[in-house]
């Protein structure tokens, strides 16, 4: 047998088990189909693959189903988290996927966005440049005060992929914390923890605080 | 009327609907429980695990991009997370000869006199298997997945995949020469 045979006979003994289960695409059924025809003493092969079929198909079957508790446990974990607010990621996708036109891909979208994104930038920036107060500043989210830039103590966060509007809401509300900026590369936003400069010991009970919050906050810095 | 598809139901889910996760639920639990107990050697775990994927079908349903089918991404998560799981508690690390010893201490007289049947051999030989021997010969004899869904629940190449098989087939066939089987292959 030259090499060529004896690779294409691999191919085709690494093909059988698809073949028998007919999960194999039409080209390479064909491609089986003919090898066998042309070499009947492989056709012992797939006496072997119909044996080890049985056999595994029987061990499966033997198992039995699962429990109707566990059931009954995803359902009510479910039900439980049904009854509270969607992910923001959730609802941002949702939003997303209603404003694409029909047909477009989210990539496609997405490309569009950040084209429109890096034109609304730019044109921002052109006004900020030409009409910005000379002193430093800037509005908080709530847009009721300005703070002055370098007072209050900051952290960088990026909240979980799983992480609740609702629970975020109420986790800036138990911190007095604000989001001020963001989102940046990597979804991180800078938070406002307090209108002064906490002391090395404050600000680290503060990171801790938010460290044990793993569901709603997956990265946590100082910030400055 | 047409039934919902998996496709379907996940769009549904993901707007929240838990009629449709009850249906994908009743569609898919039995063969992913099955799949996960064959893998991780016991049921309590498997049942865990699977609630795990069906709640992680729940939260991500909105980021199922349909690209497979969510058969394959249902059984994906489950083999991640089983692989996952068992490498935690050192139980990937089980090699076949320490299988083989534990089946034969484990052997009682009876068990011994059902060995000498010859389905009884190649089902204690399959057990025998390593954790990705096991998941690919499940995953195509039973599970019925194509060579391009096997490589997208197992994280392989497509290549792998067919070289896998065969590798697990022919340990099979060592293990059961072993016991006093010789098939006549390889």
């Amino acid at each position: 047998m030259t090499d060529t045979q004896s690779r294409e006979a691999q191919e085709i003994e690494e093909l059988l088990p698809w073949y028998e289960k007919g999960t194999l695409g039409p080209d390479e059924m064909r491609r089986v189909d003919d090898y066998l025809r042309a070499h009947p003493e492989m056709q012992f092969r797939l006496t072997l693959i119909r044996e080890e079929l049985a056999e595994t198909i029987a061990a499966n079957e033997s198992l039995g189903m699962p429990g109707t508790a566990a059931r009954d446990r995803l359902f009510a974990a479910i039900t439980a988290e049904a009854d509270t607010a969607p992910s923001v990621g959730a609802s941002l996708k949702a939003w997303w996927r209603n404003w694409l036109p029909e047909g477009m891909s989210p990539g496609l979208g997405l490309a569009a966005l950040a084209a429109c994104a890096v034109i609304i930038v730019q044109a921002a920036a052109l006004v900020v440049f030409t009409f910005a107060e000379p002193q430093g500043g800037y509005r908080v989210a709530a847009g009721r005060e300005t703070v002055p830039a370098q007072s209050g103590s900051y952290l960088f966060v990026r909240f979980a992929d799983d992480a609740k509007a609702a629970d975020i809401a109420v986790l800036l509300n138990e911190l007095n914390a604000v989001v001020v900026d963001g989102p940046k590369p990597g979804g991180v936003f800078k938070l406002r923890i307090a209108d002064r400069a906490l002391d090395e010991a404050e600000r680290e009970m503060t990171i801790q605080k938010l460290r044990e919050k793993t569901d709603i906050i997956s990265f946590v810095a100082p910030a400055g | 009327m047409r039934a919902a598809t998996d496709k379907d139901l996940i769009e549904r889910i993901a707007a929240r609907d838990q009629t449709a996760m009850t249906v994908l639920y009743a569609r898919h639990h039995v063969r992913l429980y099955r799949y996960l107990v064959r893998l991780t050697r016991n049921e309590a775990t498997a049942e865990e695990l699977m609630n795990e994927v069906f709640l992680e079908c729940w939260r991500k349903a909105d980021s199922f991009e349909g690209r497979s089918a969510v058969s394959t991404w249902l059984f994906s998560i489950g083999h991640n997370r089983a692989v996952s799981q068992m490498r935690k508690r050192g139980e990937d690390q089980l090699d076949e000869e320490a299988a083989a010893q534990l089946a034969d201490d484990a052997d009682t007289p009876e068990v011994a006199e059902q060995k000498r049947d010859k389905a009884a051999i190649m089902r204690a030989c399959m057990d025998q298997l390593s954790t990705d021997h096991r998941a690919i010969i499940d995953l195509v004899y039973y599970q019925e997945a194509s060579v391009s869904e096997a490589a997208e629940i197992l994280a392989i190449p497509e290549n792998t995949v067919k070289t896998r098989m065969f590798y697990a087939r022919k340990k099979l066939a060592e293990l059961m020469r072993e016991a006093g089987l010789d098939r006549g292959w390889p």
